[in-house]
Parts: structure tokens; C-alpha cells; sequence
């Protein structure tokens, strides 16, 4: 097979495109990090004001995780669908007007956002404080909460691209299984559909009416539920592509082939089927949700480990697979059979070892009572950092040493430098990532640009307060050093320097068990769909009627009016529709 | 088993600059503090040796793309 | 559908580490009575105004505890840009050995109120009242002892010098209403 750049040209140019979209928010994201580490440890805090500082979290939190991780999987989807596939985009002038949208999103949203540090001229007022969740009513302007629709409008298109090509391509193959990698992407962006639709509601009917002052008040608790019922299943959007890179591309890497197609297939289902009816467990300790629904999520939220777990077997025994086809032998001795000197897959194994470290930190803030203990503290920033910021940030850098000459038609400049860039983030990670979850059990707030304060003395459990800053402003440093030589590589790649064709043939091996071991009716991706949208409507329903009813009314205007009198008929005839088709 | 090639020395000196710092902390919980200077000194030749091991990692084996 | 051996030994072991997971929990909530904030608190209009004429809100006249009966408590707290009132300031003060009620509100934005390095968590969000209760020990010695209460919620440029204090008194020197 043709290497895909010269096969589908057109193709490659979009997803060329949204990898540059996303490194060079990456690369914005990477330096409003720099600052933050520095500026909140207190070792440089004199680049920024305090004020500034939340205008630079502002920037880190939008672009990295919705800008960076956001372009990557739009990129690398749109790669899994045509290469899987085998077709042209139906129509590439679809597929470029859903990237355009995403740009200009992102574009306007950058603007109110930047608009921050400037105090005077034509920006002033033009202001987005308001962080990544932009919890209501800390107001932005409206041209950010309009930026973030179009963004999310042009995901939109681009799924509806997706299934376009494969409706045409199962017309054209009717008896056909779905391709793996197809049925991953269709996978993901149904519960990417039902996940938005909470963000979207609140951005749309609540958030921008008022930032335009058509309404003089929110409902604060329900654009924050809102927000979470999106919230929650974004991280697996921001997984999902890392995923198929674990499935897909490591074992191939690993010199073997996936374990298991039909058990990947569940593992998507799984995802498709919990991620959205989990949201709460962000909300255990918010007022106004009963004990109840809390529970109700947690239960959710501790199922959907099922799906980690089983990857966690699947990627493993590929890569052994591999490691013994090339000649490893024993208990662990097969894992210095593993290709180690290449960065792809070094960084991706890395990444997900951290993954494993990270599951254990995200078990502790899954269970609802000890939530308490670290809920808003630095621990959460740990945690994160590990799972999106390694797992996800790791594996989509790692995975591009290999990816890159797939679009490009070139081979990459230095696997040595490769190699040093993934364990140099693997280093500053575990330093900055551990720190962070011990300076949170001590009881250090995240979203602030300086955690000391005069009334407050942290007991530092496991070592003293001055040395885990220190050691979070270490490990920050050498994350950015990382990022660094990885921005040096994409250069020095994209120059002659060490021009090589890319090598073919281009192609994933087929798994040990096959499709054709998969039942039939894990491809009904609509039986999976539905089935979501019961499990949405159980956990979400009362809690929402509950937070509209006694919080307010829809715009939290409305104490001691009853609003009772128009919306529980509403939901309790909805129940009633819902019984009858149940019954 | 094989003898470690460079790759395997840069992956286990990573290791080690990891657990040498956060040994210092567990040391630290514990009750012994050893100073901040010839600790770090200690890290960062383990770093220095790691990327010296990389130096010597082969470039051409096999392209990245396959 | 053909499944391996180990694959079912996996699995079979994380759904009985999932189970596990949430029978402890529930056992920590059913038989040891962990209490998790909830709705119970109500809601109030977020503003200044009703906010003091709500019960809990109007019986708050200083930094001091308001005694229910026995060893309990309940303190009303407004968390505002950027400070608590009663907390900031002047500590709010609870006698030892007690049960505390902590009622939480804000006029404007989303704040946090949370009791730096204990489980004492919870988030304040306009229009609806947090409650959490918290059991403060003996003291081991006659001093008062005192904990950090930080303003763990980004809440505007200021958001960084939100706190508090919260001061345990013994005994003897206890001033408020026993
Ligand atoms: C150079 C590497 C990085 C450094 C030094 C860094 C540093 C930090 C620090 C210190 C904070 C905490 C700020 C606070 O709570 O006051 C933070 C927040 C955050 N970081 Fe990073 N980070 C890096 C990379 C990443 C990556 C790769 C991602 C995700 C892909 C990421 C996602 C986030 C998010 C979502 C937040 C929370 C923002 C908020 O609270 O609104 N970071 N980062
Ligand atoms: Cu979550
Ligand atoms: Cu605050």
C-alpha cells in the first residue's frame, strides 16, 4: 500500500492541518504552564500579576484541553476513517469547512481570552476570566461563549462527515464487518454527540443570552450541572484517539498484532454506553444535589473502570504477543525483546504506564466520601496532569514520531531526540505529578495564583511544603524543556534535514481473534445509543428537575415562585412515557 | 538475557533520576535530611549519564513509519 | 464468541474490585454514617438582603457558635468576594469537643469553603444553602487550637487571599452561649 500522504492527498492536508492546530495550541498551552509552576511555587513570580494569573490559566486550560487534544483527535479520526475505509472524503469541501469552523471557534474564543492582559485601547472590557468551565455567574464575554459553540458545531459536522463515508461505504459493502477503526471513531463520536449536547444547551440558551444581557440571571448550580454532564465524558473524547493509538498502533509497533478485535469493540461500547451518566461525581460535595444521585453517579463512574481495566489486559498481552514473536522469552525477560528505541513506542508505553499510576489516584476521587479529602486541592491537578496530561499529551507527541510520516511522506528527523523528549516528560511528570498529589493531601488549593496565606499552616503528610513546591517547579521545568525538543523535532522534520521517504508498506495487521469472533449485535451502535440515553435520562432527569424546581427556576430568578407547577408535570409525563416503552 | 544496550541504559538511569529525588523525601519523612546541593549534584549526573546513553543509540535500524 | 482464560480471570477480578469499591463506600456511608453535603441546607435568594433574613443567617451575630442543644452547634457563614463572614477577620470560634453545623451561601459567585487538610469540604453556590457538620475533639492541651479555611473555588482577581480561620477554644475559656 501507498503511503497515505500520496494516496489521499487532500485527506492528508486536513489532518496536516489540525496537527498544526493543535501543537501550536500545545505549544501556547506548554508556556502559559511554565509561568503558572513557577508563578504559584513562588520561585518567579514577578513576570505576572496575581490578577494576570488567572487570565494565563484561562489560556493553559482552553488550549490545552480543548484546543490541543480536541484538533489531534479531529486530525487523527479523519486518518482512521479514510485509511480504514479505503475512500476519499464524499465531500472534501465538508471536511474542510468543519475544520475552517473550528479555527474561527477557537479564534474568537483566543481573542476575549487574550483580551485579559490588556488593560486599555480597544480590548479593554473584552475580558474571559472565567477558566475552562466558566462556572456561571463569573461572566466572560459573549464572543467567547459564541467562539466555543462554533467550535463545538464544527465537531459536530465533522462526525456527521465520518458517518457519511461509512454509510456510503457500507452500501458499496454490505456484508462486510465494520473496520475496527471505524467502528471506534463512530463509537466515540455518538457519545461525543450526546456528551455536548449538555455544554451546548447551557452555552446556547443560558450563557449567551445572558452575557448579552437579554437575561439579568443564571441558574449558577444548573449551567454547573450542565457543564459536568459535558464535563465528565470530554475526558474520554480526549482518550478515545489514545486508545486506538494503544490498540492499534503499539502492538503493531511491539512487532505483534491486537489480541482481540471483538474485545475492543466492548471496550467502546462500554465507553459509548457510561461515559455521560457519571457527570455528578464532579459535584460530590455541591450543595443542592441530594445524597442520592451522588450515589447514583458513583456507581456509574466505578463500572466505567471495567473498560480501563480490560485495555489494560488487551494492550498488555498485544505487546507481549509482539515481544515473543521477536524472539522474548520468559516470565518478563520478553520485555527487553520490545523495541525500546523508538520513541513511538517508548513514549506510548510510558504514557500508559502512568495511565495505570493515574487510575489508582482517579479511584480515590471516584469514591464519594474520600472525594472530600481532596476535592478542589492540588491533588486533582496531579491527578490530571497524569491522565490527560501524560496518558493523552505522551501518547498523541509519542504517536506522532510514527504518525508524522504517514501525512507527510517523510520520515522524521532523529530518533534519539525523539527518545529524549518522552522520557524527559516521563521524568518531569512524575515529579511534578507526585508533588502535586502530596501537596493536595496536605490541603493546597488548585486555581490559585498563590497558596500561601497568613491564616493557613499545611501539615505536609508525606514531606515538608517548601520541597514539594520545589519539587513541582522542577518537574514543570523539564516538562517544558520536553516540549521544547519536541517543537525542535516537528522543525527540524519539516526542513530537508535528513530528508528519507516514508517506508512502506503502510498497513495494520489484522488481530488473533477477528472480527468475524465479534457477535453481530455489537456493531448495532443504535441498541448502544439508546441504551445511553436511558442511563442519561435515569441519573439526570430528577436531579435537574430538583436543581430547576427548588434552586430558582431555569434562570435562578424565580424564589418562592413556583416553578414546580410547569416543570414536574413535564418530567412526570416524560417518566410515564418512559415506563410504558420499559413495561 | 542480553547485555542492556543504550536505549535500556537511558530508560533505567530515567528510573533512577525519579526514585533518587523522591527518596529524598521519604528519607525526609523519616527524619533524615540530607542537604538539597550535593543530592540535586547526585540527580543530575544520573540525567547527564541517561542522555549520554541516548547519544549512543543507532539511528538507522528501521524507519519510524513501519 | 471466543473468550480466553485469562481474559475472563481479568475480568471477573475488576468487577470484584468495582463491587468492592462501592460496598465499602456504602458501608461508609449506611453503617459508619459518613454524611455527604446534600440538599438538605435549602436554597435563598443570593443576595445580601435575604440572605440575612433567612433563620439560619439572622441568628449569626458574631464570630461566635450558636448553641442548639447538648454539644451542638451551628455557625452561618456568607462566602463573598473575597472573604468569609464570620472567619475572615476574626476566627469563627467553636468550643471543644462539640458538633458543628456549617451553613454556606454566597451572594455573588461560586466560592469553595474548605478546612484545610480534614474532610471539612464543600462548595458555595448562589442560591443554595451548603450544610456540613464537622466534629471538632477535646483539646490535649488548655491553648485554642486553629485550622485554615481557604476559598478553594476561582472566583475572580482577589480570589487568591480568601480565608479564614477557624479557632477550637477550650472549655473554660468558652464565651458563647453552652
Ligand atoms: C509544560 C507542561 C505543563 C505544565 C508545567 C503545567 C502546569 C500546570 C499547573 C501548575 C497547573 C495548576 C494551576 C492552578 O491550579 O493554579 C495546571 C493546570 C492545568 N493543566 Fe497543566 N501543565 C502542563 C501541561 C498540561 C497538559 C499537557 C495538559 C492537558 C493536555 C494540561 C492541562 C491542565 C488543566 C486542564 C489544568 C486546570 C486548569 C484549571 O484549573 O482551570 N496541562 N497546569
Ligand atoms: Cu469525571
Ligand atoms: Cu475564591
Amino acid at each position: 500500500m501507498e503511503v497515505f500522504a500520496n494516496e489521499y492527498p487532500d485527506e492528508a492536508w486536513v489532518v496536516r492541518a489540525a496537527l498544526g492546530s493543535a501543537f501550536v495550541a500545545l505549544a501556547i498551552g506548554g508556556l502559559m504552564g511554565l509561568i503558572q509552576t513557577l508563578h504559584r511555587t513562588g520561585f518567579y513570580d514577578s513576570l505576572i500579576s496575581n490578577a494576570d494569573y488567572y487570565t494565563v490559566l484561562t489560556l493553559h486550560g482552553v488550549a490545552m484541553v480543548l484546543l490541543f487534544t480536541i484538533f489531534f483527535l479531529v486530525g487523527f479520526f479523519q486518518w482512521a476513517i479514510t485509511d480504514s475505509l479505503g475512500r476519499k472524503s464524499e465531500d472534501i469541501r465538508i471536511t474542510k469547512l468543519w475544520y475552517g469552523m473550528m479555527v474561527l471557534g477557537s479564534a474568537m474564543s483566543a481573542v476575549t481570552i487574550l483580551g485579559g492582559f490588556v488593560d486599555s485601547g480597544s480590548l479593554s472590557g473584552v475580558e474571559a476570566d472565567v477558566l475552562y468551565t466558566f462556572y456561571a455567574p463569573l461572566e466572560a464575554h459573549p464572543l467567547y461563549y459564541m467562539g466555543l459553540a462554533v467550535f463545538i458545531i464544527g465537531t459536530w459536522i465533522a462526525g456527521f462527515d465520518w458517518f457519511r463515508s461509512w454509510w456510503a461505504w457500507k452500501k458499496e459493502n454490505p456484508d462486510e464487518r465494520m473496520p475496527l477503526r471505524t467502528f471506534m471513531v463512530l463509537t466515540t463520536m455518538l457519545m461525543w454527540y450526546l456528551a455536548s449536547l449538555g455544554v451546548a444547551i447551557s452555552v446556547v440558551f443560558f450563557l449567551i443570552p445572558w452575557s448579552l444581557g437579554i437575561f439579568d440571571s443564571v441558574n449558577s448550580l444548573l449551567t454547573r450541572t450542565l457543564f459536568w454532564f459535558f464535563g465528565h465524558p470530554v475526558v474520554y473524547f480526549w482518550l478515545m484517539p489514545v486508545y486506538m493509538m494503544w490498540y492499534v498502533i503499539m502492538p503493531k509497533l511491539a512487532g505483534g498484532r491486537l489480541f482481540s478485535d471483538p474485545l475492543a469493540r466492548i471496550v467502546f461500547v462500554l465507553f459509548l454506553v457510561l461515559s455521560v451518566p457519571t457527570g455528578i461525581h464532579h459535584q460530590y460535595v455541591d450543595p443542592g444535589i441530594a445524597e442520592g444521585f451522588k450515589f447514583l453517579a458513583m456507581t456509574n463512574t466505578m463500572f466505567l473502570l471495567l473498560p480501563s481495566l480490560l485495555t489494560a489486559f488487551t494492550v498488555v498481552a498485544s505487546i507481549e504477543h509482539g515481544a515473543r514473536q521477536r524472539g522474548g522469552e520468559g516470565y518478563f525477560g520478553w520485555l527487553t525483546a520490545l523495541p525500546w528505541g523508538k520513541p513511538a513506542f517508548t513514549g506510548m508505553t510510558l504514557a500508559g504506564l502512568m495511565f495505570a499510576a493515574a487510575g489508582f489516584s482517579g479511584m480515590i476521587n471516584a469514591g464519594m466520601s474520600i472525594n472530600y479529602l481532596v476535592h478542589n486541592t492540588l491533588w486533582v491537578v496531579g491527578h490530571f496532569h497524569m491522565t490527560v496530561g501524560t496518558a493523552v499529551a505522551l501518547s498523541i507527541m509519542a504517536a506522532t514520531y510514527w504518525f508524522l510520516p504517514k501525512i507527510t511522506g517523510r520520515e522524521i528527523f532523529s530518533r534519539r531526540l525523539g527518545l529524549a523528549q518522552v522520557l524527559l516528560w516521563f521524568i518531569g511528570m512524575v515529579l511534578m505529578g507526585n508533588a502535586m498529589h502530596r501537596a493536595g493531601l496536605a490541603g493546597v488549593p488548585r486555581r490559585t495564583a498563590d497558596p500561601t496565606y497568613d491564616q493557613v499552616i499545611y501539615d505536609g503528610a508525606y514531606g515538608a511544603i517548601g520541597e514539594l513546591r520545589f519539587q513541582i517547579a522542577l518537574g514543570g521545568v523539564l516538562l517544558s524543556l520536553s516540549l521544547v525538543l519536541f517543537f525542535a523535532h516537528l522543525v527540524l522534520s519539516s526542513f530537508d534535514i535528513g530528508e528519507r521517504a516514508a517506508a512502506t508498506p503502510d498497513s495494520i495487521p489484522a488481530p488473533l481473534s477477528g472480527p468475524e469472533q465479534a457477535p453481530k449485535v455489537l456493531d448495532n451502535i443504535r441498541l448502544w445509543t439508546s441504551i445511553a440515553v436511558v442511563l442519561i435520562l435515569i441519573t439526570y432527569i430528577l436531579p435537574l428537575a430538583s436543581i430547576v424546581t427548588d434552586g430558582g427556576g431555569w434562570l435562578g430568578d424565580s424564589y418562592g415562585v413556583i416553578v414546580a407547577e410547569y416543570v414536574l408535570p413535564a418530567v412526570s409525563s416524560t417518566i410515564d412515557i418512559f415506563v410504558g416503552v420499559v413495561a | 538475557m542480553n547485555r542492556p544496550g543504550p536505549v535500556g541504559i537511558a530508560l533505567v538511569l530515567a528510573f533512577a533520576v525519579v526514585a533518587v529525588i523522591e527518596f529524598r523525601t521519604v528519607l525526609g519523612m523519616v527524619g533524615i535530611d540530607i542537604a538539597i546541593g550535593p543530592y540535586f549534584a547526585g540527580a543530575a549526573i544520573l540525567l547527564v549519564g541517561g542522555a549520554a546513553a541516548l547519544f549512543a543509540v543507532p539511528e538507522e535500524l528501521t524507519p519510524e513509519s513501519v | 464468541m471466543e473468550i480466553h482464560r485469562y481474559e475472563k480471570l481479568w475480568f471477573g477480578l475488576s468487577l470484584l474490585l468495582i463491587v468492592g469499591f462501592i460496598g465499602t463506600i456504602t458501608y461508609g456511608a449506611v453503617g459508619a454514617g459518613v454524611q455527604m453535603v446534600s440538599d438538605d441546607g435549602g436554597t435563598v435568594e443570593p443576595s445580601f438582603s435575604t440572605i440575612n433574613e433567612n433563620e439560619k443567617f439572622a441568628q449569626q451575630e458574631d464570630n461566635q457558635a450558636v448553641h442548639v442543644e447538648g454539644n451542638e452547634y451551628e455557625v452561618a457563614v456568607i462566602a463573598q468576594r473575597f472573604s468569609f463572614q464570620p472567619g475572615t477577620g476574626s476566627p469563627i470560634q467553636v468550643p471543644e469537643d462539640s458538633r458543628v453545623t456549617f451553613y454556606v451561601t454566597s451572594p455573588d459567585v461560586i466560592h469553595g469553603f474548605s478546612v484545610v487538610g480534614t474532610n471539612a469540604n464543600t462548595m458555595v453556590i448562589p442560591g443554595q444553602i451548603a450544610e456540613i457538620t464537622v466534629e471538632f475533639d477535646e483539646l490535649d492541651s488548655d491553648e485554642p487550637k486553629e485550622y485554615g479555611v481557604v476559598c478553594h473555588e476561582f472566583c475572580g482577581a482577589g480570589h487568591e487571599e480568601m480565608a479564614g480561620q477557624i479557632q477550637v477554644v477550650p472549655e473554660d475559656q468558652w464565651e458563647g452561649d453552652a
